[in-house]
C-alpha cells in the first residue's frame, strides 16, 4: 500500500498498482525504494484526489501508455472524442472539479485521465458560437474595438456568425 | 443637500372659475363695473404666473440634475456590473489550465475544419481563434490545428477562408479530405485542384472520393515527400505510379481487383496499412506485393468473382485484421461460401492482435465456428481484442469462441443496429468471469451471464 498526502493535509491509502498509474508516483516510488513514507501531493486537494483515486481503480491492470505515446500517435487518423460510457459518468463534475480533475492529471501525469478530460471539453465546445463559448466558461471578449472589427470582417461569409 | 421637489407656492389670486363664469354672463355693456379690481386681480395672476415659472424651472433643472444623476449611476452600476464580470472571470477555472493542456484541448476540438459550409462552426480552428485573445493567440501560434481541412466538392468553398487556413498551416503537414461526387469538374474545382497540387510536397494525408477530382490534383503534384495516407475511392491503376517516390507512403485505401492487377511501380512493399473496397480475397497476390502489412481492412462493396486460395497464406505481419461486409452482394457473382468463411479459410495470421468483425444488418450468413475456430488454432495468435458486431452470434458460440482466446483483454459485442446502444459490463462483478483476464467487454443483450456459472463449463 501506498500513502498519500494532499494539499489540505489529508492522507490517502491506495494499492500500489492503483496509484502508480500516475507516472508522477511511479517515479518518486521507484526514487524512493521499499519505504513507508508518505507521498506528498502539494498541487492536489483531497476531493480531486479522491475522484483521481477512484479512476484510477477503475481502470486498475489496464496497459498503460507509451512514454512516447504522443510523439508517436498516427496524427492522420481521425481525432476521435469519444469517450466509454464509465469515463463519460466519472467525469460528469462541475466545472470547477473538472478543471482540477484535468490539472491534477496533468500534474500526476495520468495521460489516460487527462485525455478523458481534454476530450470532455472538447466536446462542450464543439458545435457552439464563440458567444456561447464565452458565456459557458466564464470568458470575457477582450478583443479591442479593431480587433472585435477584424474578425467580423473575417466572419463576412459565414451564416453564423 | 438638494431641496425638495414638492411645489412650494403661495397664490395670490383666489382662482374662482364659478364667480368668473357667472360674470360672464351677466356683467357686459358701457356700464361694466369694477375695471380697477380686474386690472388688480390680473396683476396678482401674472404674479402667481411669475412665481409658477420660477417654482417650474427650478424643479425641471432638479428633474435634470436627477436624470443626468440617473444616468451617471446607471453607467457606474452597468461599469461595475462589467468589472464584476471580469473579476469572475479572472478566476474562472478554465484560466488555470496551462497553455499546453488548452492546446491539447484545441486539438480535440480541432478533428477536421470543413470550409465549405458557410458555417463558423464547422471550422473549430477559426472558431476557436474568434473566442478571446488568448485562444486566438494559442490557436494562430498552433499550425497543426489548421492543416486539417475538409473540402466538399459539390459545395462552393469561400477563397478567402481558404487562403487563410492555408496562410495559418504555415508550411506544416497537410490532412486534407474532398469528398463529395462531381463528374464534370468547374472551373472553382480547377482553381482548388491547382491550389492543392502546389502543395503537394505538404500533403501527409489525402482522401479523395471524386475521380476526376483525384486525377485533377496529381496532375497539379509534383513531389509527396511527405504522404503518408491515400485514401481514394477510385479503382487502382497505373496512374498512381506518380507515388513511386512518396517515401513516406505506408497507408492506402483503394478500390482493387487482384485478379487484373497492374504491374506498377506503386511503393505496396511500404504499406503497413490497407484498406481495400471491393475484395477479390486473392490474399496470395495481396500478400506477395504488400508483405509489410501490418494493418488490413476488407471494407466490402463488391466482390469478384473467385474467392478464397488455396493453399493458405501466411500474413506474418498483420497485427490487426478488420472485415466490414455487405449484407448482400451489390454486383458480381454470389459466393458459394460465405465470405467470412473464405476469409478465414485463406489466412494464416501469428501476429494478430485486433480482429474486428462488422456486417450490414440483414446479414443471413450462419456463424461457422469451424472455419474461425480453425483460423484460430492454425495461427496461433495472442489475440488482445476483439469486436464482433450485428453478426447473429448465440450465446454458446460466443463462449466457445472466448474458450479459444485465453489472451483476450478487450471484447465488444453488438447484435443489432437498431437496439439500443453498447453497454458495458464490469466483468469483475460477475464472479463466473473473475479468472477470465479481460479489461474490457461492451455488450449490449448479454443474456448468457447468468447461464455461466462454472469457468470449467468454457
Amino acid at each position: 500500500m501506498v500513502t498519500l498526502v494532499t494539499s489540505d493535509n489529508e492522507k490517502f491509502t491506495a494499492d500500489k498498482e492503483v496509484a502508480e498509474r500516475s507516472v508522477l508516483i511511479k517515479n518518486m516510488l521507484e526514487d524512493v525504494g521499499e519505504s513507508d513514507q508518505p507521498i506528498p501531493l502539494p498541487n492536489v486537494s483531497s476531493s480531486v484526489l479522491k475522484k483521481v483515486l477512484e479512476y484510477c481503480e477503475h481502470h486498475r491492470g489496464e496497459p498503460l501508455p507509451a512514454a512516447d505515446a504522443d510523439t508517436t500517435q498516427d496524427d492522420t487518423r481521425k481525432r476521435t472524442t469519444d469517450i466509454s460510457e464509465w469515463d463519460q459518468k466519472f467525469i460528469t463534475v462541475d466545472q470547477e472539479m473538472l478543471f482540477e480533475i484535468i490539472l491534477a492529471a496533468n500534474y500526476l501525469d495520468i495521460k489516460s485521465l487527462l485525455d478523458v478530460g481534454c476530450k470532455t471539453v472538447a466536446n462542450m465546445i464543439k458545435g457552439k458560437t464563440p458567444e456561447e463559448i464565452r458565456k459557458l466558461f466564464n470568458i470575457v471578449n477582450d478583443f479591442t474595438p479593431e480587433e472585435e472589427a477584424q474578425i467580423k470582417k473575417e466572419n463576412e461569409w459565414a451564416e453564423d456568425r | 443637500m438638494a431641496p425638495p421637489l414638492t411645489a412650494n407656492i403661495q397664490l395670490r389670486t383666489n382662482v374662482d372659475f364659478s364667480d368668473a363664469r357667472r360674470r360672464l354672463r351677466l356683467e357686459y355693456g358701457p356700464a361694466s363695473p369694477f375695471e380697477s379690481e380686474i386690472s388688480k386681480t390680473l396683476m396678482d395672476v401674472d404674479n402667481d404666473l411669475k412665481d409658477c415659472d420660477t417654482e417650474l424651472n427650478r424643479i425641471q433643472s432638479e428633474i435634470n440634475r436627477l436624470q443626468a444623476r440617473v444616468v451617471f449611476l446607471h453607467n457606474q452600476h452597468r461599469r461595475l456590473e462589467k468589472y464584476k464580470t471580469c473579476l469572475f472571470s479572472l478566476r474562472a477555472p478554465i484560466r488555470k489550465l496551462p497553455n499546453e493542456i488548452v492546446l491539447r484541448i484545441f486539438d480535440h476540438t480541432c478533428d477536421t475544419n470543413e470550409l465549405t459550409s458557410r458555417r463558423l462552426q464547422t471550422m473549430p480552428a477559426l472558431l476557436l481563434s474568434h473566442v478571446c485573445l488568448r485562444w486566438k493567440e494559442l490557436a494562430s501560434a498552433y499550425p497543426e490545428l489548421w492543416c486539417r481541412i475538409c473540402i466538399r466538392m459539390d459545395r462552393l468553398p469561400s477563397f478567402t477562408i481558404l487562403d487563410f487556413y492555408l496562410h495559418s498551416s504555415q508550411q506544416f503537414p497537410l490532412i486534407l479530405e474532398f469528398p463529395g461526387k462531381v463528374e464534370l469538374l468547374k472551373p472553382h474545382h480547377l482553381t482548388l485542384c491547382a491550389t492543392f497540387g502546389a502543395r503537394s510536397n505538404q500533403w501527409k494525408s489525402l482522401e479523395v472520393q471524386s475521380p476526376p477530382v483525384f486525377q485533377t490534383l496529381i496532375a497539379n503534384s509534383a513531389h509527396f515527400s511527405m504522404l503518408e495516407k491515400l485514401s481514394l475511392e477510385y479503382w487502382f491503376d497505373s496512374s498512381m505510379d506518380c507515388f513511386q517516390n512518396a517515401s513516406n507512403l505506408q497507408s492506402l485505401t483503394v478500390w482493387i481487383d487482384l485478379e487484373i492487377f497492374p504491374s506498377s511501380n506503386f511503393p505496396w512493399t511500404q504499406l503497413t496499412q490497407l484498406v481495400i473496397h471491393h475484395c477479390n480475397p486473392r490474399l496470395d497476390v495481396l500478400f506477395g506485393i504488400c508483405p509489410n502489412l501490418k494493418d488490413l481492412t476488407f471494407d466490402l462493396a463488391t466482390i469478384g468473382r473467385n474467392t478464397g486460395c488455396e493453399p493458405t497464406v501466411t500474413a506474418q505481419m498483420v497485427e490487426r485484421l478488420e472485415l466490414i461486409l455487405p449484407a448482400r452482394i451489390m454486383y458480381g457473382r454470389e459466393p458459394d461460401e460465405s465470405l467470412l468463411d473464405v476469409i478465414f479459410a485463406s489466412i494464416t495470421c501469428p501476429s494478430l492482435k485486433s480482429l474486428l468483425i462488422e456486417v450490414d444488418n440483414g446479414y443471413k450468413e450462419s456463424w461457422n465456428k469451424d472455419e474461425l475456430n480453425s483460423f484460430i488454432t492454425r495461427s496461433s495468435f495472442h489475440l488482445t481484442t476483439l469486436s464482433i458486431k450485428f453478426i447473429p452470434l448465440s450465446d454458446l458460440d460466443l463462449i466457445d469462441l472466448l474458450c479459444h482466446l485465453p489472451s483476450l483483454l478487450h471484447l465488444t459485442i453488438r447484435e443489432s443496429k437498431t437496439s439500443s446502444s453498447q453497454k458495458s459490463y464490469n466483468i469483475g462483478s460477475h464472479a463466473s468471469f473473475a479468472w477470465f483476464p479481460l479489461y474490457s467487454l461492451h455488450r449490449n443483450l448479454f443474456s448468457t451471464c447468468s447461464k455461466i456459472t462454472e469457468p470449467g463449463a468454457w
